[in-house]
């Protein structure tokens, strides 16, 4: 059912927003950790790795965009929405880019659309929160 | 939309946070009501008013523009 406060809902209870943040920032110190030395360059160019690191950044990202706020109310919920159609208008550009640019140096991927998509959320809702 | 809440509020003696925890939502939430940045719904108006004990046209009014 649709009412004028239907707006945009957070799957997760707020302390995922944690889980998250504790989720990067293992990938991060691992990442950093296994590139300082030589021994780890056969695990670290591998694609498995990748994909891996790939998978927890993501985890990582969704997990926090997707908490909700301490007090989640009907304006967190519009700011929710304006993240995700500035995101969504991100992707659309972002891919439209890549399109016509099909020689430049950024490869589109699924991991790199979903990424800044999920950046653009996060800091338009930040930024909106805090106006 | 022109609102009269801050008028409101005063007069009943309530802070911000008050008035956010009574009706839950918040402060922001509240604050952003007042300095005519967000316009809430009907379900929000109708708490808010309920809890300051007045009707929603007293607190909220359309203006010419509107």
């Amino acid at each position: 059912m649709f009412s004028d406060t239907t707006t945009f809902s957070a799957w997760f209870p707020h302390r995922f927003k944690l889980v998250g943040c504790v989720i990067l920032f293992i990938t991060g110190v691992l990442a950093t950790f296994l590139q300082l030395g030589d021994v780890f360059d056969e695990i670290v160019k591998s694609n498995a790795f990748r994909s891996g690191m790939r998978s927890t950044i993501l985890i990582g990202l969704f997990l926090i965009a997707s908490s909700r706020e301490k007090i989640e109310d009907e304006l967190v919920g519009l700011i929710r929405l304006k993240s995700f159609e500035w995101s969504f208008r991100w992707g659309i550009l972002y891919t439209i880019l890549d399109l016509a640019f099909p020689a430049s140096s950024i490869e589109l991927s699924g991991f790199s659309l979903i990424f800044s998509m999920l950046i653009v959320y996060l800091l338009v809702f930040y930024f909106k929160k805090r106006e | 939309m022109k609102n009269n809440l801050k008028i409101a509020r005063v007069q009943k003696n309530l802070t911000q946070q008050d008035l956010a925890e009574r009706i839950g939502v918040s402060r922001q939430t509240i604050n952003s009501i007042e300095t005519n940045r967000y316009i809430p719904s009907t379900l929000l108006a109708l708490k808010v008013s309920k809890e300051l004990a007045c009707k929603v046209e007293e607190l909220f009014e359309l203006e010419q523009d509107d």
